[in-house]
């Protein structure tokens, strides 16, 4: 059982999957109730709970496809309209999933982010969500 | 020898043919050709900064409603507004939190959403006078609405700033950021070699009546900035500009969790290169700025200083704090730093900005002076007093007699070295008797709060509070114990005065003479 964090593009093809999230992986039918999910006018962010019959690894190849992306870990993500590129959120983030380019410019690791959730409350323009 | 004037300058940038470099150019430059090359080719050297600027706000005008109202006491967008001039006059400044969403939303954030083209809830109230009836308004605004919108930064243009740390055991909340316990991250302000006071800390080109870059427009200096340090490399500047002609994308509102809001002030100042002394001030690199590290886990007017560190050192982000590498981020935006000297840059090669000789000096020998000692007690050290105590090993009934005799209701362990080993209340021994022991350590309290002479009675409040005690021992660095403070003695001392003398209990009024 386990936490995947998958980003839907926009205009993805929502067919396959029901509102409880009911997918067939290779054949198997997999109940993986949402957790959470945040839709913007740029895609959709559904947070899965994936029982423990079925392999990580394998759900997340099953979910990245056409154009989605998902991740087993905790997902960092800063909204880069808000953003002002102070850094700060960087001095709180032990695992290098938010950093500064040569320019001063944020970049953002998501594989590296454990999910601590320090970097949230650092944010002037409140504009980190880790999920 | 170079030498160039404001006009001749200015000539250069009217026909298009000034040579422009933006501070971190120009350090290059310097690096690369020397000085004295530097100053035969550079006309302007243009610096930015992007930082929190607590001090802001701006003077608003909104008119006259009809009936007219004189207002006396006003918010926009529940941020309450100062309100002690002119009837339709206000100023708000970055750091008022609105009352409705607190630490979330201030009056930086009203001032962001006025250059958006936002509506902002325009409230205020009044007593009403024979020339201004009226007594409520509520309306909305924009900016375009408003007659004036002048924005004030009474203290800007930071020359340096103090990198921040904290030693403590818990998560702190400054103004300067996050700072994690035992020196887990630092942070850090000030633009480093792009901050216009690194490159004329003499203050031989900038001075009153500068024109500069100020939140996306053009705005002026104005004077010295408040609590201006120039004699210990902490000078400031005060700039005002109009609001009215800025960008959003340079005055940001800001939430600093647990502190408060402020505003991200951009502004960039244009150095003319007058003469080599100017190039090579301008050629100042960030391993050639220092500044130091403080600990902010003492909440005290002189927190103590750790260390130096250059800003090369702090933009590499991680330092050494004794012996461990720490990461370090900036709190201003270098990024937007660079940028905004880099629109400067633009401006006056374009020919869109015309560089100004100051009216007057700013002043380098100003000093920024601490406040007066206020009345009463502000420390531990001022306040306890000797202590009771007893040894671990010693008789309830002897410690029984020893509270009898002093009337004190708290006795402190400690052992022959005078270290701190637990602590007895009068209760204790009460509870001592109904349950038959016979010897201190047999009921005495071991894990004992205890505070230092040097903490503040803030510090020893939220520790009365927190711990829902009444009494704490008072040690040294050591755990030795000084003596004792209690919330009694802290009532005694904060309690006002009685006017009068005391008979009987009741306070008996003075007789007039």
């Amino acid at each position: 059982m386990g936490k995947i964090n998958v980003i839907f593009p926009k205009n993805y093809n929502f067919n396959g999957i029901k509102p409880k999230l009911s997918i067939d992986v290779n054949g198997k039918p997999v109940a993986a109730p949402i957790i959470r999910s945040t839709f913007t006018p740029d895609g959709a962010h559904l947070v899965l709970d994936v029982p423990a019959s079925v392999d990580l690894d394998d759900f997340v190849k099953f979910m990245s496809q056409d154009g989605a992306r998902a991740y087993k870990r905790a997902l960092v993500t800063v909204d880069v309209n808000e953003c002002i590129q102070c850094g700060q959120c960087t001095a709180a983030c032990a695992y290098d999933a938010l950093t500064l380019d040569v320019d001063f410019k944020l970049v953002v690791n998501q594989e590296n982010c454990i999910g601590c959730r320090n970097c949230i409350d650092t944010c002037v323009r409140r504009c980190i969500t880790v999920y | 020898m170079v030498e160039r004037t404001f006009e001749s300058i200015n000539e250069r940038i009217k026909k298009g043919d000034a040579v422009v470099l933006t501070a971190d150019e120009m350090v290059n430059y310097v690096q690369e050709h020397g000085v004295e090359k530097a100053a035969k080719d550079v006309d302007v050297v243009t610096t930015g900064t992007f930082g929190a600027m607590c001090s802001s706000g701006c003077f608003l005008n909104f008119g006259h409603s009809d009936p007219p109202i004189k207002m006396e006491k006003v918010w926009l967008n529940d941020v309450e507004a100062y309100h002690g001039n002119a009837a339709v006059d206000a100023y708000l400044g970055v750091t008022k939190m609105s009352e409705k969403y607190p630490f979330e939303y201030g009056g930086g954030h009203v001032i962001e959403d006025l250059l958006l083209g936002k509506s902002i809830e325009l409230r205020a109230e009044a007593y009403g006078t024979d020339c201004y009836p009226r007594t409520h308004l509520k309306t909305t605004i924009t900016l375009d609405d408003l007659n004036q919108a002048i924005l004030c930064n009474p203290r800007n243009a930071y020359q340096r700033y103090s990198c921040a740390t904290n030693s403590t055991n818990r998560i702190i909340y400054t103004y300067m950021g996050k700072l994690l316990p035992e020196f887990e991250n630092a942070t850090f302000s000030g633009a480093g070699q792009l901050a216009p006071l690194q490159k004329d800390h003499a203050f031989e080109t900038i001075g009153v009546g500068t024109r500069i870059f100020l939140g996306g427009g053009r705005g002026f200096v104005i004077g010295e900035g408040t609590q201006h340090n120039p004699t210990n490399g902490f000078s400031t500047l005060f700039v005002t500009g109009d609001l009215k002609q800025m960008r959003a994308d340079f005055l940001k509102g800001a939430t600093f969790t647990k502190y408060g809001t402020s505003m991200f002030v951009g502004l960039g100042i244009p150095i003319p290169v007058l003469n080599e002394r100017v190039a090579k001030n301008c050629g100042l690199k960030d391993s050639e700025i220092m500044t130091d590290i403080v600990d902010y886990g003492i909440p005290r007017r002189n927190r103590p200083n750790i260390g130096k560190v250059s800003y090369e050192q702090l933009k590499s982000g991680e330092i050494t704090i004794n012996g461990k590498d720490v990461r370090v981020s900036p709190l201003s935006s270098f990024a937007k730093a660079k940028e905004i000297a880099g629109i400067l840059k633009t401006w006056i090669q374009k020919g869109e900005f015309l560089l100004t000789k100051p009216v007057d000096k700013i002043s380098m020998t100003t000093k920024f002076k601490p406040m007066k000692p206020e009345e009463g007690i502000s420390f531990v050290k001022e306040l306890f007093k000797d202590a009771l105590t007893c040894k671990l090993n010693d008789d309830l009934e002897r410690v029984a007699k020893l509270i009898v005799a002093s009337n004190e209701d708290h006795v402190v362990v400690v052992d022959d070295k005078q270290i701190l080993q637990g602590i007895l209340t009068s209760f204790d021994i009460t509870k001592a008797v109904a349950f038959s022991k016979r010897k201190v350590s047999e009921i005495v309290t071991r894990k004992v709060i205890s505070v230092t002479p040097e903490e503040t009675i803030y510090e020893l409040i939220g520790k009365l509070k927190k711990y829902n005690i009444s009494a704490m021992p008072v040690v040294d660095n050591n755990n030795k114990v000084l003596g004792i403070v209690s919330a009694d003695m802290l009532v005694k001392d904060l309690a006002p005065k009685p006017k009068g003398e005391i008979q009987g209990g009741k306070v008996v009024k003075k007789e007039k003479k």
